[in-house]
């Protein structure tokens, strides 16, 4: 491998601002939470909440996976709460390479100053999009804001069903998250209203100008729709390394939640140092009949992807769905997939995961399909495809199935395969350079699951595979 | 416009050419003729510059440029297309865009619409269906439909230097006679010349070549116009081996 070539691809991504910030002391204990819940001016109920998982946090263990490796974390190195005090003002006061990035992905200007973390309060507060739109979502009864002003605007809400998909002691991670998390989003569709829009995160992402313990919640009542997009091509200042989201969807009967994601967090440079821990909880629960949830994930940053979005099939004739496309160079190591959890009658789900592993990453599907003995009449459908590029990739599939009824079909495909130097040529032959013919290879590889993102995501999801595989083939 | 100098070919350290010396010039078509494994679609993939085939000696020369060493992609650029034995078929992008794409990289000047027209045009021409610019690339298509594609592209990317690697191979009677004669006309344009690579002399009644070549274990053995054709039609290559 060509080090000079690979040291060009080091994530751009990856600067600090140089701005004074509001930061609480490193380490975790229970006056850090009480400090957190006070500097967000919290209820005492949702202190409470938080106190009570930190206790079961103390006693639960750092879980250990068969196929990452990674450096214990010190909880008590991490600053579990910093937000800015100033910002920079303009996109002037950014470096320019960084700009150059956004034009690279296509990413508008407006945008572009979100993503830079640009105080742009006027446009922000008055005419962004954010706010013009907030109008309109409101007029339909669509609530789309911060989980910190749902809080306090929506106390019943979000006491009903925070922690209902994702238990505090579901995890060692969730937990974490339940104890000390700082903003995330919260989205309410009143019954039968179809969102008119693509709901995002990059609206919301410099608001709160956290990450590291963000916690989204999205409940769809009857027949309401919605199309939820998570845009981590943002470049985050993160003072830490550890990244550990939940994020909690509750579709009642007859709606429907899509979630989209593209994660492009810091990955660590070439020889695996640095990068950000991307240990996430994603959930969803079908809660009603003929409810339906789609997860689509393109993951291609964090030195450490643990993640797997999950659908609980509770209502008959529910639908889960996840397509994800990951893709792992350098030494990254990605660990993900899904599990789908069938409980009602006729319930269905689909599983296509496309990996791509670079140089000496690793990269693994691991997910279950659990069928329930009352889920009769059950299907599933899982395809998982894996690509190495180069010699020293590794891609590993590990499905587990678990079906507890006579009456449900299972059908699994898998393949692992070389990017392939006859389709290389082939395309060398007619012009392309092996850049662009690697790149058409791989968009074409991961088609099945970029065609269900919206137009505009799918658009960057190809450019950022682009980016991905430039420099790193030779 | 193309010229090979003694050229020596290792495939995985075998030698495959030995030696090759063959010079086209504008306006000439040659037929390069032999028994199987002889080293014919080495020639022509060599010329192309896949990389499964190591030059170990000698030289080639293109527009007066050496070839020995340019990718892939540059020598394509320069002018260089090769039909494939066996095209590959490529998921998830379809037939029109991949084109697109090779267009796009090509900085074809063209813009979208008119691509569009033309590629329509060819569809027709060569009977596709209406359902083939939506279908992934050469995807589900059967021998015959993947080396009209092949002959499309020929016609979309305008190369001056064609080589054709058993084209008629695989094909029906009435599609060596659509794509042999969409060939020809393309061929009888100002600037161009072409290597046929063939075992079939077929698809030779229809494009006539200046010049007939045979070659037997990696050498040419035997070159001349072609009148040599009709003695391979009667006695094989057995002679020549």
């Amino acid at each position: 491998m060509d080090h000079n070539k690979l040291e060009k691809q080091e994530y751009k991504y990856g600067w600090a601002f140089d701005f004074e910030s509001e930061t609480i002391s490193k380490g975790l204990n229970q006056e850090v939470i009480k400090k957190i819940s006070s500097l967000k001016d919290e209820p005492s109920w949702l202190l409470e909440w938080r106190l009570k998982a930190y206790q079961s946090w103390l006693e639960m263990t750092e879980p250990s996976w068969s196929t990452l490796n990674y450096e214990r974390i010190d909880f008590e190195e991490i600053s579990y709460f910093s937000r800015p005090k100033k910002r920079p003002k303009d996109l002037s006061e950014v470096d320019p390479e960084i700009i150059k990035d956004f034009e690279k992905l296509g990413i508008p200007l407006e945008e572009q100053k979100w993503l830079a973390g640009v105080a742009v309060d006027a446009v922000l507060d008055s005419e962004s999009l954010g706010t013009t739109h907030k109008k309109e979502l409101e007029e339909q009864g669509i609530i789309f804001c911060s989980i910190s002003e749902a809080v306090k605007k929506y106390p019943d809400l979000v006491k009903e069903y925070l922690g209902s998909v994702v238990p505090q002691r579901d995890n060692f991670y969730s937990c974490l998250n339940s104890a000390v998390f700082t903003d995330g989003s919260f989205v309410y569709i009143p019954k039968g209203v179809r969102c008119p829009l693509e709901l995002s995160t990059y609206f919301r992402i410099n608001e709160s100008n956290t990450g590291q313990f963000e916690r989204t919640l999205i409940i769809a009542d009857e027949g309401s729709y919605v199309s939820y997009l998570e845009g981590c091509t943002a470049p985050k200042r993160d003072e830490n390394q550890l990244h550990a989201a939940v994020v909690e969807l509750v579709a009642l009967k007859d709606a429907e939640i899509k979630y989209s994601t593209v994660q492009n967090w810091y990955p660590g440079d070439k020889d695996g140092k640095g990068g950000i821990y991307n240990f996430v909880t994603k959930r969803g629960i079908c809660k009603g009949d003929n409810s339906k949830i789609s997860w689509t994930q393109v993951e291609t940053g964090s030195a450490i992807t643990w993640k797997y979005p999950s659908c609980i099939l509770k209502g008959d004739n529910s639908i889960g769905e996840f397509y994800s496309v990951a893709l792992t160079k350098g030494k990254q190591q990605a660990d993900t997939g899904t599990k789908m959890i069938h409980i009602g009658k006729n319930t269905s789900s689909t599983i296509i995961s496309k990996g791509i592993s670079m140089d000496q990453s690793i990269n693994t599907y691991r997910g279950l399909v659990n069928i329930m003995p009352g889920a009769t009449g059950a299907r599933n459908f899982t395809q998982c495809d894996s690509m190495i590029i180069g010699d020293d990739g590794i891609a590993n599939t590990i499905p587990y199935v678990e079906v507890k009824n006579n009456d449900s079909i299972i059908e699994h495909e898998a393949s692992t395969g070389r990017l392939s130097e006859k389709q290389l040529f082939y395309l060398g032959q007619r012009g392309m350079d092996t850049e662009q013919a690697a790149t058409t290879i791989v968009n074409g590889f991961c088609k099945e699951v970029f065609k269900t993102l919206p137009l505009e995501f799918a658009a960057e999801a190809q450019k950022l595979m682009s980016i991905k595989i430039e420099g790193s083939l030779g | 416009m193309l010229k090979i100098t003694n050229l020596h070919v290792n495939v995985e350290d075998s030698e495959i050419l030995s030696g090759i010396d063959l010079e086209i010039k504008e306006g000439e078509i040659h037929a390069v003729m032999g028994p199987n494994g002889a080293g014919k679609s080495s020639l022509a993939n060599v010329i192309a510059g896949n990389p499964d085939y190591t030059i170990t000696n000698g030289k080639m020369n293109f527009k007066r440029k050496i070839l020995n060493s340019l990718t892939p992609d540059v020598r394509s650029r320069m002018g260089i297309f090769m039909t494939f034995q066996d095209p590959p078929e490529i998921d998830g992008i379809s037939n029109l865009q991949l084109s697109r794409d090779i267009l796009k990289a090509r900085e074809d000047k063209r813009n979208s619409s008119d691509i569009i027209s033309d590629y329509k045009k060819l569809i027709q021409k060569f009977d596709l269906g209406s359902e083939w610019m939506k279908r992934d690339f050469n995807y589900g298509a059967s021998g015959g439909e993947k080396k009209k594609n092949e002959v499309l592209q020929m016609n979309l990317l305008d190369p001056t230097l064609l080589i054709l690697d058993e084209i008629d191979s695989g094909l029906d009677v009435d599609a060596v006679k659509t794509i042999s004669s969409d060939i020809k006309t393309f061929l009888s344009k100002k600037g161009k010349a072409a290597l046929i690579i063939t075992h079939q002399p077929t698809i030779l009644e229809t494009i006539k070549p200046t010049h007939v070549h045979i070659i037997v274990d990696g050498k040419i053995v035997k070159s001349g116009d072609k009148r040599i054709i009709k003695g391979i039609i009667e006695n094989g290559y057995r002679k020549f081996s």
